[in-house]
């Protein structure tokens, strides 16, 4: 598909909007604006997977000593969700980022950050600071230098449509090629793109596979993370033909500081 | 040894992919692809451009352009690439565009333009009281030249400038229909006149009325589309204006010629002023300032030898001849023989008093001469009226002992009813050797430097910036010519005025001799007295009169008491058409000529509805053929002969009445006034003189004018109040009511206007103004416009200046072009303006260029920092951004920085260049961040860059401006994040199609 992107300009109420078609309707076109605050990162749309941090390679002001990491701790938010955001390393220079982390409370090192296990204590305002101890205690001992990378999880699911709703205003059933793991889904987000209930946004508080792929979702909108939210599909209903995204990167997803702690090995 | 913390808290350093990534800084990062750290301590997700468009308009109403945008029915092969789009604000909205009658209303309102193929729609955040909002489609119509490919479609430049908004078609669109014409187009038809073409049907079936086309290098206007039969096959018409945008109409001697349709350079803007009476209103014009066009009927007639306007008293006729047309200017001259400036000195005066002598302050000698009006002893009704201390007065016809009181004296003084001159005073004369003098007023005699020949022509005045005004060339007047000759129309001299009634046609004799008893008609020098003269006829012989024709006639009546007259054309009395007359004054109108060969004009005398003989004096008599000929040295107006002023009047039709959204006698909205200009016939080779004088500057916004040839005072123009109507009135659309006149006595045409065309404009007449352009930008209220093309000829690397505040017109003349280097075989692709300082853009280098009020300097020049399309370039508050392959650059005012040239190597800062998709860059204000789009860089199909202005950082972004689908939805446009308005626009307009 051919797009065509106007001009960029800067209306007089200070938005920046460009008109987008393309070769498929040539009569017609949206006009859309920029919005400087943070957006999700979705997948169905592939911007998540375009996600990628990589720090400067650190030698600790000393290139030529050899060093052994023993964590990184890492200053995130998430906004109460499974942020989709994992991190990874690589040594020496060698841009392989090979190097992974092991799970903890807020991590998974195939999920991503989780504040939604820091959800229980924690406000969706708070920082949670987790520390990232790597996998290989072998590939943090010789290392010169030492790279992170912050890169999108794709452990979740997107484009399918609902298989069924629940008759509960806070629950529906996932499509059949949904995981198998009970809690697999739980914490990350849910984004609804396409049919009934399209534009609503939620988290997945629960998921069960014993009578069918069961989600049950709440809203973290309110700021509370462990209520009911018994409503939440209420007011904007889904249907079987609603297509959802589960587990993009939400836009409440943000890192306040690093951590590397080290220790310089003996000069021989 | 102990542990150590390494701390990593700052990230606004950005990408820095030219340093290895071991010696990058801190707060620098290798790749950083959907991130943002212009928040300073924190890494977060960045924003996107996923959001329909929604504002909050000036009645708090929410608006967002997403309804009428779905029917671009121009636009086939889609947006053009970094084209289109364009954003202005006004302090009125577009009611009324759409709906024709109404007017727009006083509300702050934003507006988007987006051009639908070679038509510009235009989205009006609050176009109506209640704040709705409403995309206007074809809002401005350029062509329709538009074809599907990236680097043929319609690529609009926009500017707006004081109240208007201005767009051309950068891309000089034309479609070629190939051998369209079926005959061949001569050149008797001059520049804005009109002719009606032969084509083949089929291409007249392409064009549409407004439409401009070409053929040769000769533009014209389509104003009729229509067809014909020629042996028994349909062919297509079109009624065209010839010789427009500054082209001139030439013959085409091609009977199968190519018509080629072209896009121009229009302009919509709001008119918010009186023209006589208040205006509101947006308008639609081609850019530059046409001059008067002959469509219809002359932009200006001139009526030579006798007088238009009609009157009685001090009101106006419905008879006048005035236009049938708004646009189009009437003038009359005649030679100045009005009572109002030609007076006679009596002996003793109807109150008795007489001439008389006394004594100045000085002990000189003053002589008091009672004045009274021609033809009676009677002192005038307003003296001393139009007399004065200090003017002179030229006295002739003085006989015999008074001859000493002939020529010219100054005016010493004024008495109850006399004129006091200082003079030695004649002794011995009687009554007789006075009563047959005449008295001129000082002013009414003609300059001797103004005997000449001259032709005329019309010029008219466009709105402009702040006060001023554009004016468009000249328009050559055409020329109504007198039947009888100006000494014979005024009596002056008796020519082919019937005295013997020796013809036949009914004339009677004896017209030099009204009879002892005073009765009968009697032939004075300046008239003719008639008395008790009933159903006799004054009568003009000439052979120049065709049976049937329309004719003018005008008849001056300088005094009345009882009776009437019948005056016809071509034949006697009241069986056909003719002009009734029963009262003083100038009457005029329209008649058909009768069959008599001999008879030019006749005036028949009969009693009066009581039964009263007729008694009236008749000044003047002229009748003119109504059809004129373009003015030139041969039939040019001729001052030479001219004892005393010429005498002129105007007459046009203007009141801006509409029915329903037809207009009715309004001018163009744009046009505040026009200028009437002479033009001298040189004596010598009966050629033209360079100048053209300025006679009459008209202004229909204040309602006022200047005959120059007269002095300098501002007169106020007379609208009308034809008998048995209301005054002029703006509604009203009966075209007598509509009349606008100078003052009915007409202005004294007496010394040699001394301003010029020239002086007013800075550059002569005929200088072409009309010009195309892919770039343009504003400087000290002179628009610059780059990369031009005028006429046929494409000046890709010149700039052209407009003068300050004449926003449409860029005169070829040599002294408003630039060319800052002609010899770097680049061409200009951007103007954009910082300051008082310009920065050109070719493809391959930048200039920067210092405007003065003596002109524009260079100041630097850039290699390698130029750009192949205009929206490579975006202005921010920091300064000038763009971006080429070569890198970022900000011009901040003082210095160029080239942004990148310490973060990225060659081969890391890809954007991809392409005319057609170019590179995007916009200012996101409330952020302070540039976004560059970069829309055909192999795997950054919809990424680019974000460039943090308050931080330098420059982050990478992807998929940030369209949702691509990644499994189905082919037809998907864009996403929106919330239901409600069309999340998905599909072809059918009917909503998302289900995935499949």
């Amino acid at each position: 598909m051919a797009i065509y992107r106007t001009n960029m300009i800067s209306t007089k109420d200070k938005k920046l909007i460009v008109a987008v078609n393309n070769n498929s309707f040539q009569s017609q076109a949206n006009i859309n604006q920029w919005d400087d605050s943070a957006k999700d990162l979705y997948q169905w749309t592939g911007a998540a997977n375009e996600f990628n941090i990589q720090t400067k390679d650190i030698d600790f002001n000393n290139p030529s000593r050899r060093k052994k990491i023993y964590r990184v701790y890492v200053t995130f938010k998430a906004g109460g969700y499974m942020s989709g955001v994992i991190a990874k390393y690589a040594v020496n220079g060698s841009d392989s980022f090979t190097g992974t982390f092991n799970d903890t409370t807020y991590y998974s090192a195939t999920k991503g950050f989780d504040s939604f296990n820091g959800s229980k204590s924690n406000s969706t305002a708070d920082w949670i600071t987790v520390g990232l101890k790597p996998t290989s205690t072998l590939s943090t001992t010789k290392i010169k230098s030492f790279q992170l990378k912050f890169e999108f999880a794709n452990a979740g699911r997107h484009s399918y449509s609902v298989h069924s709703t629940t008759g509960n205003v806070n629950s529906l059933t996932l499509d059949a090629g949904a995981s198998e793991t009970a809690g697999y889904y739980e914490g990350m987000p849910i984004y609804f793109f396409h049919g009934p209930g399209n534009g609503s946004r939620y988290r997945i508080s629960n998921y069960a596979v014993a009578y069918g792929k069961i989600a049950s979702l709440d809203t973290v909108d309110d700021g509370s993370l462990t209520d009911a939210d018994s409503t939440v599909l209420a007011s904007n209903p889904i249907a079987t033909n609603s297509y959802y995204d589960i587990g993009f990167i939400p836009k409440e997803f943000a890192i306040n500081d690093i951590s590397i702690v080290y220790r310089d090995k003996p000069i021989k | 040894v102990p542990k150590k913390v390494y701390k990593i808290e700052a990230f606004e350093g950005g990408i820095n992919q030219l340093g290895d990534p071991r010696d990058i800084d801190d707060n620098q990062f290798e790749e950083l692809f959907n991130a943002d750290v212009s928040r300073i301590g924190k890494i977060t997700l960045p924003g996107n451009a996923l959001q329909i468009y929604s504002t909050t308009n000036i009645k708090n109403e929410t608006a967002n352009p997403d309804g009428d945008i779905n029917s671009m029915g121009n636009n086939s092969g889609g947006l053009t690439p970094g084209y289109g789009l364009f954003a202005f604000s006004h302090d009125f909205n577009m009611q009324g565009l759409v709906e024709g009658d109404n007017n727009p209303d006083a509300l702050e309102t934003d507006f988007i333009c987006i051009n639908d193929g070679a038509h510009i729609d235009i989205w009006d955040s609050c176009h109506n009281t209640a704040g709705e909002n409403l995309w206007i489609q074809s809002a401005i119509k350029m062509g329709s030249v538009h074809l599907d490919s990236n680097d043929k479609k319609v690529k609009p430049i926009y500017y707006k400038a004081d109240n208007g908004v201005r767009v051309c078609d950068a891309n000089f669109g034309q479609i070629t229909l190939t051998g369209a014409m079926n005959e061949e187009i001569d050149d008797s038809v001059v520049a804005g006149s009109e002719v009606t073409l032969n084509i083949n049907l089929t291409d007249a079936s392409s064009l549409s009325i407004g439409e401009y086309i070409k053929i040769d290098s000769e533009i014209m206007k389509i104003i009729n589309i229509g067809t014909t039969i020629v042996d028994g096959v349909e062919h297509g018409t079109l009624t065209v204006l010839r010789g427009q945008f500054g082209t001139t109409a030439v013959a085409h001697t091609n009977n199968n010629a190519d018509i080629v349709k072209i896009n121009v350079p229009k302009i919509l803007t709001h008119i918010n002023r009186p023209m006589l009476e208040k205006l509101n209103r947006w308008v639609e014009d081609i850019q530059m300032p046409e001059p008067p066009n002959n469509y219809g009927e002359s932009a200006l007639s001139v009526f030579r030898g006798g007088k238009i306007l009609a009157s009685s008293s001090s009101t106006l006729l419905s008879g006048t001849i005035y236009p049938a047309n708004p646009e189009k200017v009437n003038m009359s001259f005649i030679e100045a023989v009005d009572d109002d400036e030609e007076f006679v000195v009596v002996h003793t005066n109807a109150g008795g008093t007489t001439i008389s002598t006394s004594s100045g302050n000085s002990g000189e000698q003053i002589v008091n001469l009672p004045v009274s009006t021609v033809g009676s002893t009677a002192v005038p009704d307003d003296f001393p009226g139009p007399f004065t201390i200090g003017k002179s007065v030229t006295i002739t016809g003085m006989t015999d002992d008074a001859v000493p009181l002939n020529g010219i004296h100054e005016i010493v003084g004024l008495g109850a009813d006399v004129v006091k001159i200082a003079v030695e005073a004649p002794t011995g004369y009687t009554e007789a050797h006075i009563d047959n003098s005449r008295l001129y007023l000082e002013g009414e005699v003609l300059s001797d430097d103004l005997k000449n020949k001259y032709i005329l022509g019309m010029s008219y005045l466009y709105d402009g910036g702040g006060s001023e005004t554009q004016e468009s060339d000249v328009t050559i007047a055409h020329t109504f010519d007198p039947i009888i000759p100006q000494q014979e129309s005024v009596f002056k001299t008796v020519g082919n005025w019937d005295t013997d009634g020796g013809d036949g046609s009914g004339f009677d004799a004896n017209l030099l001799d009204a009879g002892s008893d005073g009765d009968g008609m009697q032939l004075l020098s300046g008239g003719v007295v008639v008395n008790n003269a009933t159903n006799k006829v004054l009568g003009y012989t000439t052979n120049n009169i065709t049976n049937g024709a329309d004719y003018y006639v005008s008849v001056n009546v300088s005094s009345y008491t009882d009776g009437a007259a019948i005056v016809a054309v071509g034949q006697v009395g009241d069986g056909a058409e003719h002009l009734d007359i029963s009262s003083a004054g100038t009457h005029t109108a329209k008649i058909a000529a009768g069959s008599t060969a001999t008879i030019g004009v006749s005036i028949k005398f009969v009693v009066d509805g009581d039964g009263n003989a007729p008694s009236l004096t008749i000044n003047s008599v002229q009748v003119w053929k109504a059809t004129g000929t373009e003015m030139s040295a041969t039939n040019a107006l001729d001052l030479r002969t001219l004892t005393s002023a010429a005498k002129s009047s105007l007459s046009f039709l203007c009141n801006n009445s509409r029915t329903s959204s037809a207009q009715n006698n309004s001018w163009n909205e744009r046009i505040e006034g026009f200028r009437i200009y002479m033009k001298q016939v040189d004596m010598m080779g009966g050629g033209l003189s360079d100048e053209f004088l300025l006679l009459y500057d008209v202004n229909i916004k204040d309602g006022t004018y200047i005959c120059r040839a007269k002095g300098g005072d501002i007169e106020t123009l007379r609208l009308s109040d034809i008998a048995g109507g209301n005054d002029w009135n703006a509604t009203s659309t009966t075209d007598a009511r509509a009349v606008v006149t100078t003052n009915l006595n007409g202005d004294s045409i007496k010394n040699v206007p001394l301003l010029t065309y020239e002086a007013e404009n800075g550059y002569e007449a005929g200088t072409n103004l009309a010009a195309m352009y892919k770039t343009s930008a504003i400087v000290q209220r002179k628009v610059y416009i780059g990369n031009v093309k005028i006429g046929e000829r494409t000046f890709p690397d010149r700039m052209m200046r407009s003068d300050i505040d004449r926003f449409d017109s860029f005169p070829n003349d040599g002294t408003h072009f630039i060319d800052v280097a002609t010899s770097d075989g680049d061409s200009i692709t951007k103007l954009e303006s910082i300051g008082d300082k310009l920065i050109q853009f070719k493809k391959k280098i930048a200039y920067l260029i210092k405007v003065t009020t003596e002109g524009e300097e260079l100041e630097a020049n850039w290699p390698g920092a130029g750009v192949l399309s205009p929206s490579q370039v975006v202005s921010t508050t920091n300064g000038i951004v763009w971006a080429n392959n070569n890198g970022l650059f900000l011009y901040n005012g003082e210095e160029l920085n080239q942004v990148t040239a310490d973060r990225f190597t060659y081969n890391e800062w890809q954007i991809n260049e392409n005319e057609d998709t170019p590179v995007l860059l916009g200012y996101d204000e409330k952020s302070n961040k540039v976004i560059i789009q970069t829309l055909n860089t192999a795997g950054t199909n919809s990424g680019g860059f974000i460039y943090d202005l308050s931080t330098g950082a420059i982050t990478q972004s992807q998929k940030l401006f369209n949702w691509y689908m990644t499994n189905f939805y082919e037809g998907v446009i864009s996403g929106q994040e919330k239901i409600g308005s069309p999340i998905y626009v599909k072809g059918n307009g009917e909503g998302p199609e289900e995935p499949t």
